[in-house]
């Protein structure tokens, strides 16, 4: 069971992304991780439910031009209709993801940073820095802590650190009060997708960072 | 007939006939909440106004990917809103006309007693918020409608941090202990 803190953090990340309000990668990341894991499925569908109730109960703004409107929406062409594709994604990486980054598992341009541990960083996007890590099994990730927060999503094998034990499709939220120390499950490597602030406290298009949006 | 019955009705007039009358009613009704909501998040009202058409005109044009069965219509614009307005951000029109979810895409094709458990879960997570205390409900709401930070919340309502979170987190518990009552959904 997650603790209290954590369980309080992912409730806030999902808060913010029923609400639209993620910095893209962190959006990503919810989409990748509602793709894998059964586990928030029902939360985000209710919390969804609820903000429908609540645009119903909303003190109604009158549009200035709102036959005009009317008319135009009428008159307008279809747009045109892109439907999602929905086949299931194969391989590792969840469609969010390989949609996101572009590419398949196998075009990943992994760098090994140190023996056993290697990663494809995606640099600074709306205020995050994005990464992919692949880490070797048995292998521990030297104690580090972030500046910020950090989100890692489990894409296959699995890590345990002193939180708990994160499997495929589990989010693990870390901040710079955690001392974190991450170790790779035998037999699999763990490859994993991280998000984390930008270290330069520049923020992405909303104007908030990863921090203000999940120090709950 | 409650709302929710009325408006997946006019929209199915829509789908079916193409009937502006029934989608004039809908207009009527939503247009000026969705224009509300977007102004509410921050967008200058002739953005606003602009965008609310956008959405409209989803509805007007494929009101038959709307299922009843899946969700209620308010829902439903809700998410097209919401994604046209992370569109409009990224300046990115891919999520335009995608009113469906990613949760509704799970790697397994969706099954019958799926939809089933939707309403059910609907009514469940309904009852919990209609009996969280006030203080709790509207907190929450503005987390996960207005998705405003807790320091906003706090700010916004001149309450503790502490208060906010124990609020929230009570909320979250108690949604959670509704979803979990019978079975897993």
């Amino acid at each position: 069971m997650k603790n209290t803190e954590t369980q309080e953090r992912i409730d806030a990340l999902l808060a913010r992304y029923v609400a639209g309000l993620l910095p893209e990668p962190a959006r990503v990341l919810v989409d990748a991780h509602l793709e894998l894991s059964t586990a928030n499925r029902g939360m985000v569908a209710s919390l969804e439910t609820l903000a429908g109730d609540a645009l119903d109960r909303i003190e109604p703004k009158m549009l200035v031009g709102a036959d005009a409107c009317l008319e135009r929406i009428f008159e307008a062409p279809a747009p045109q209709i892109r439907l999602p594709d929905r086949t299931p994604a194969k391989g590792l990486l969840p469609r969010a993801i390989a949609d996101f980054i572009g590419m398949s598992e196998d075009e990943i341009p992994w760098k090994t940073r140190m023996p056993g541990f290697r990663d494809f960083e995606l640099g600074e996007i709306d205020g995050c820095e994005v990464e992919l890590f692949w880490i070797k099994p048995g292998r521990a990730i030297p104690k580090h802590t972030h500046e910020g927060m950090e989100l890692s999503l489990v894409l296959d094998g699995a890590f345990n650190d002193d939180t708990g034990h994160y499997g495929r499709g589990d989010i693990s939220v870390n901040d710079e009060t955690v001392d974190h120390r991450p170790v790779a499950e035998k037999f699999t490597p763990c490859i994993g997708m991280a998000v984390t602030d930008g270290p330069l406290r520049l923020t992405g298009s909303l104007g908030q960072r990863l921090s203000d949006i999940l120090w709950a | 007939m409650s709302n929710a019955e009325e408006f997946a009705r006019l929209a199915g007039r829509v789908a079916n006939g193409r009937d502006k009358a029934a989608f004039a009613r809908l207009f009527s009704h939503f247009a000026p909440r969705i224009n509300a909501y977007l102004q509410k998040l921050g967008l200058p009202a002739s953005q606003a106004e602009e965008m609310t058409q956008d959405v409209m005109a989803v509805l007007w044009h494929k009101a038959d990917l709307f299922d009843p069965a899946k969700s209620s219509l308010s829902t439903w614009l809700f998410r097209i809103a919401r994604n046209r307005r992370i569109d409009a951000i990224r300046r990115d029109r891919s999520h335009l006309l995608d009113p469906e979810d990613p949760m509704l895409q799970p790697e397994a094709p969706e099954q019958a007693d799926e939809q089933l458990d939707a309403a059910e879960r609907d009514e469940r997570v309904r009852r919990a918020l209609t009996v969280l205390p006030a203080e709790q409900a509207k907190l929450i709401e503005m987390a996960f409608f207005l998705g405003m930070t807790h320091t906003q919340i706090s700010e916004q309502e001149n309450l503790p941090m502490g208060t906010v979170k124990s609020r929230i987190r009570l909320a979250f518990n108690r949604l959670r202990k509704a979803l979990e009552e019978e079975g897993p959904l």
